[in-house]
């Protein structure tokens, strides 16, 4: 095994780990590998395996909340809030179509489900013959599936696609922490939100930033 | 292509905004772009009340000051003779509201907001979106001539109970591509005679 | 450390990264390029921005959403679409909608799979049912095919008979006051009218597309349209005359309009001769409801009562008094019913029932029904209803549209224990917003079954999710006319949200879980099918088409009149002996502004063209409308406001007995002195329709709960309130 293999299969778990956490809702052993700190212990393996500046923050090392608690935080800011809701699906922070021959009153506007990334993400996922859980059927353009996609993007497919997924797909997580400030708060998924943001950024480097040009241009010709 | 133009008899519009609305969906625009507003008179006291409206939109000059003065060319004289507006080509400088007798582009987010003429589907000899969708009819759209005709008939008709009412558009600039017939002086909603 | 293994969100996902960007479409640009040029679908349905539902074509290109267009054979729509078409496509792709099916645990709301919902609220129903009995339940929706089909098989299945709409928000003193009078509610042909009277009934801001039309239509033809309305409303605007009148005064017009044409002769004779009984009667009470009479209570001067009676009688038959929705007889005053009978007996006097330009009513369409072979049908239930409709010493008289507003007051009686409501929302539509969701709070089961999360849902137990217009089949809906025409929607897209589900699936699956799976053993299309059937159409070609004109149909010179007389009955003995006038005389509202308060006005309300009642105010693009034009604002009369000191764009406090709230003013001499305006749709208080939340105030938060006498109904411009500059 080369080098860069491993690192790429360190990369991967990094992309993993944050669906896992991100995946709504929280379920199965998740919660509880959150909350017990396991989560993070792995997190912590791969990230200093690839010797990567970003750092847990200690809210998510040393996590306070219970399982159960956690799994009411997942719902209360990203479900059924007190106050804004912040949503963890691409499409909602960009334009709904660049298709110039739509007319629906939603077309250029941000903050609606089903936008071009939906589309495009759907579109590629019935291609691979896959199904996607019941809880993201309707946004495949979820974060928790596209942090999925990229992690195998970085463990097998070459560096050009990966920034190339990187570009057209995971270049929003700066409005969704800017969506977690207009809320307010997102307690202990807003540092959850933010290393995702740096490692995003941190990766981008490492792969090739000149790709990063290869981003959606829209449909014309 | 003669020369075509809107026709818009205010004395059956309801303030629906379907127009609005569907020229929005059309053109892409935000919420908080609309081509399309209105003016309104509330003249005389209770119970002795009017309510007149006018359509607060690109007039489609036939000497459109705002084409000379664009200096982008996204304002064009199309082959209707309606101003085409290409949003994309706009540089939001202003010029065409400097020199607009009507006041109707506003600049918001750098660009101005003002009428396309529907060059897409007026070319293929269909209406703009917002007469399309007229849900009262107040809105035709065909060549000029037409529209003139249509809208001397109506004015004579409506005298009896709006003696101020009159057909707006038939010499100003170059004689305008929105007809509108009036119910109300022209003054009133500060169109310049 | 020990190897970590990698944990798959999307399980099965076995491809490769490699595989995944060998994809043809992997990169997004050379999906676009391809996606670009995909063919655009035209699927048939119908609007869901109002109940009107137009039809209309819905553009998909690849599974989503384009485009709405007008259908031109539909005959709510032919071709055209108000705004509120455009902006519905928006409920959709809503990420604010509610997409799976929640459960109330103390003070929050906890998703839960459809299994929990479903086995939870069949228990608890099955409970209600065997210790409370069927009486304990009810149903309310807006009444449209699917609910009256699916929802009232299933409230039969289970026994209850209380099965509530809308309409006592809307307009049951219209169809109690014409039922009593013809038999039915009549149409109107504005096409062959000289002369249209509409009496509180605004065609430019309570929309039904084809009737704005046909009206302008009616108007730029030259026919005469005169408005009464407290309120130059943008329909009185563009009418031929507007006659301001008193609120709540329209019963008094109405009877000297009548006085007018018997006491000059100018009735039709004839048609009262051949089709009309207890005449005498009305004459004898009418007697004393001259013009001059009616003047100082309508504000109508009594020459102008004299001049629009002559007016109309020199146009009759060719002319009408539109039977109208909610404004002025529908749901409003204490004295509604006996105006709509008023303004039906006004109509007959003008001998027009079935003439050009005067009332029409058309036969019902001939549709079938399921084989009862195949498809047993429950029997109906025959005890009495929870809500008082029907009920001696409660509402005798009231339709069964059912009174909503009566089983908040039941439910905290303990009478009424469980409630399903399917897109309605009647804590928010009606009057009393504490009576309203203390009374549905208490509900031991209330499930609400919608798309989105409003304040009915607030209250609830449960909520169901359910996919938008764009994403479900419907029961056949049919129009009667002379080219009857029946239309339906047909799925446009896949459902965005898989765990969102119809409202026949829901039903279907609740009886299924009661032991009632045997009324229920058919699909969507079989019952459309065995609907069809007898009409000669099949179901390919109607989801195809989505609207079919049927064959033309032979109408009678005058309706069949349906009363018990089966004339038009000017003396209704059933009234009498419910102890109600049996021919129409003046009633005074049930409250009045006090005239020597300068700050006190009676609040009325109305609808916008661009808003149905609170349903599309997040809608981004007909919410900015408001936000233009200011269009939430309460409309006071100029002279008021000046004695106030209040002027335009001034902020004030309206206060009631049971609430006080700011506002901004439009001062303005389009109104009555005596009435303070409100745009109906704002005020939505859920926290879940976030773009719209808080912005404007609703008239419901002012007007206490109260019941009309006759039909239950809410009286929603009984209320008095004060007004203050801040």
């Amino acid at each position: 095994m080369t080098g860069k293999t491993v690192a790429n299969s360190h990369r991967a778990g990094v992309y993993a780990l944050l669906a896992e956490a991100l995946a709504p809702p929280p379920q199965g052993e998740t919660p509880t590998r959150l909350s017990s700190g396991i989560w993070s212990k792995e997190l912590e393996y791969f990230l200093s395996a690839l010797d990567s500046p970003v750092a847990i923050p200690p809210v998510l090392l040393h996590p306070l909340a219970t399982a159960e608690e956690l799994a009411r935080e997942y719902l209360r800011y990203f479900f059924l809030p007190d106050g804004l809701r912040i949503w963890l699906v691409e499409s909602v922070y960009k334009p709904w179509t660049l298709d110039e021959s739509a007319e629906v009153p939603f077309k250029a506007e941000t903050g609606w489900l089903g936008g071009d990334a939906a589309a495009h993400m759907q579109d590629l996922i019935n291609r691979l013959g896959v199904e996607l859980p019941l809880e993201v059927r309707g946004m495949p353009d979820h974060i928790a599936v596209e942090m999925e996609v990229m992690s195998l993007l970085a463990e097998g497919a070459d560096p050009d696609a990966q920034a190339i997924f990187l570009a057209q797909h995971l270049d929003w997580l700066p409005l969704l922490l800017a969506r977690c400030d207009e809320a307010g708060s997102a307690g202990l998924y807003r540092a959850l939100l933010e290393l995702t943001e740096q490692f995003i950024a941190w990766d981008r480097k490492q792969i090739d930033p000149a790709k990063s040009a290869s981003r959606f241009q829209g449909f014309s010709e | 292509m003669t020369r075509k133009a809107i026709y818009k008899d205010t004395s059956l519009c309801v303030e629906c905004h379907a127009c609005r609305v569907a020229c929005q969906m059309h053109n892409s625009l935000k919420p908080e772009h609309a081509y399309i507003k209105f003016l309104d008179v509330e003249d005389g006291k209770y119970p002795a009340t009017t309510y007149s409206l006018a359509r607060k939109s690109c007039h489609h000059c036939g000497k459109p000051a705002c084409v000379a003065a664009c200096p982008v060319k996204a304002i064009v004289k199309g082959k209707s003779e309606l101003t085409y507006y290409d949003i994309s080509k706009c540089i939001g400088c202003g010029a065409c509201a400097a020199v607009c007798p009507y006041e109707v582009p506003e600049i918001i987010d750098s660009k101005a907001i003002r009428c396309t003429g529907c060059p897409d589907l007026v070319e293929a000899n269909r209406s703009p979106a917002c007469v399309d969708t007229c849900i009262t009819n107040a809105l035709k759209f065909g060549d000029r001539t037409a529209m003139l005709a249509d809208a001397e008939k109506r004015v004579p008709l409506l005298k009896k109970g709006f003696p101020d009412a009159a057909l707006y558009g038939r010499e100003n600039h170059g004689g305008l591509g929105l007809l509108q017939v009036l119910r109300a002086k022209s003054v009133s909603f500060k169109l310049p005679a | 450390m020990k190897k970590i293994s990698r944990r798959t969100f999307l399980k099965g996902l076995t491809v490769t990264g490699a595989a995944i960007a060998a994809n043809p479409v992997f990169d997004m640009n050379k999906w676009a390029r391809a996606q670009g040029g995909a063919p655009v679908k035209l699927i048939p349905s119908l609007c869901n921005g109002c109940s009107s539902h137009c039809g209309m074509w819905v553009h998909v290109k690849g599974d989503r959403v384009w485009k709405a267009t007008g259908h031109a054979d539909h005959p709510r729509s032919r071709g055209k679409l108000c705004a509120r078409a455009h902006g519905s496509l928006s409920w959709l792709y809503d990420p604010n909608r509610v997409t799976v099916p929640l459960k109330r645990v103390a003070d929050s709301f906890v998703p839960v799979s459809w299994e929990e919902a479903m086995t939870d609220v069949a228990a608890r129903l099955k409970s209600i049912l065997d210790t409370a009995g069927p009486s304990a339940v009810f149903y309310a929706h807006n009444p449209r095919q699917t609910g009256v089909f699916y929802g009232q098989r299933f409230m039969d299945a289970i026994g209850a008979p209380t099965v509530c709409t809308h309409n006592a928000a809307c307009n049951t003193s219209l169809t109690r006051g014409f039922d009593e009078t013809f038999g039915w509610t009549p149409g109107t042909d504005m096409g062959g009218a000289k002369y249209i009277l509409c009496i509180g009934r605004n065609f430019g801001e309570g929309i039904r597309t084809s009737q704005a039309t046909s009206l302008m239509a009616a108007l730029a033809r030259g026919t005469k349209v005169v408005c009464v309305d407290p309120r130059l409303s943008t329909t009185a605007a563009i009418a031929s005359e507007w006659i301001p009148i008193r609120p709540g005064t329209d019963l008094a017009l109405v009877l000297a309009m009548s006085n007018v044409l018997i006491n000059e002769d100018l009735y039709d004779k004839e048609f009262i001769k051949n089709s009309a009984v207890g005449f005498e009667e009305f004459a004898a009470a009418n007697k004393p409801f001259t013009p001059e009479w009616a003047a100082p209570l309508t504000d109508i001067p009594a020459d102008t009562i004299r001049r629009m009676a002559r007016e109309m009688a020199n146009a009759r038959p060719n002319c009408h008094i539109d039977p109208s929705w909610k404004g002025a007889f529908g749901t409003n005053y204490i004295n509604s019913t006996q105006t709509a009978r008023a303004v039906g007996l006004l109509n007959a006097l003008l001998g027009n029932v079935g003439a050009p330009g005067g009332l029409t009513n058309f036969a019902s369409i001939p549709f079938g029904s399921l084989s009862r072979e195949k498809h047993p049908a429950p029997a109906r239930p025959t005890i009495p209803r929870s809500d008082g409709v029907g009920v001696k010493g409660e509402f005798p008289l009231a339709t069964s549209h059912g009174l909503p507003h009566v089983l908040a007051k039941k439910s905290m009686e303990g009478k009424v224990k469980a409630g399903i409501i399917w897109h309605f929302n009647p804590v928010r539509n009606f009057p009393d917003r504490k009576h309203m969701m203390d009374g549905y709070r208490k509900l031991d089961l209330l499930v609400v079954i919608d798309t989105h999360l409003r304040e009915t849902g607030m209250v609830a137990t449960h909520i169901l999710p359910e996919c938008t217009f764009l994403e479900r089949g419907e029961v056949v809906e049919g129009y009667p006319g002379r080219r009857p025409v029946i239309a339906t929607r047909v799925p446009a897209v896949p459902k965005l949200h898989p765990l969102t589900r119809s409202y026949p699936e829901i039903i279907t699956d609740l009886a299924n879980r009661l032991g009632l799976g045997r009324f229920f053993n058919f699909t969507l299309d079989e019952v459309n099918e065995a609907r069809i059937a007898p009409l000669k159409v099949s179901l390919a070609t109607l989801k195809e088409r989505g609207s079919v004109i049927l064959d033309a149909v032979e109408v009678p010179p005058v309706p069949p009149f349906t009363t018990a007389s089966k004339k038009v009955d000017f003396f209704s003995k059933r009234l009498a002996d419910n102890g109600f006038a049996p021919c129409p005389v003046w009633e005074p509202p049930l409250v009045e502004p006090d005239r020597k308060n300068p700050a006190s006005f009676r609040l009325i309300h109305g609808k916008q063209g661009y808003h149905s009642h609170t349903a599309t105010i997040s809608i981004p693009h007909l919410l900015q409308i408001s936000k233009d034009y200011d269009a939430e604002r309460l409309w006071i009369n100029a002279d008021r406001a000046r004695a106030l000191g209040i002027k335009d764009g001034d902020t004030v406090v309206v206060t009631s007995k049971l609430a006080s709230q700011k506002v901004g003013v439009k001062v303005t001499n389009r109104l009555h002195p005596e009435a303070a305006y409100l745009p109906a749709g704002y005020g939505t208080f859920s926290p879940f329709q976030p773009n719209a939340n808080g912005y404007g105030i609703s008239p419901n938060d002012f007007v206490p709960f109260l019941t009309e006498p006759l039909v239950g109904h809410a009286m929603m411009h009984e209320v008095v309130v004060e007004i203050r500059k801040v």
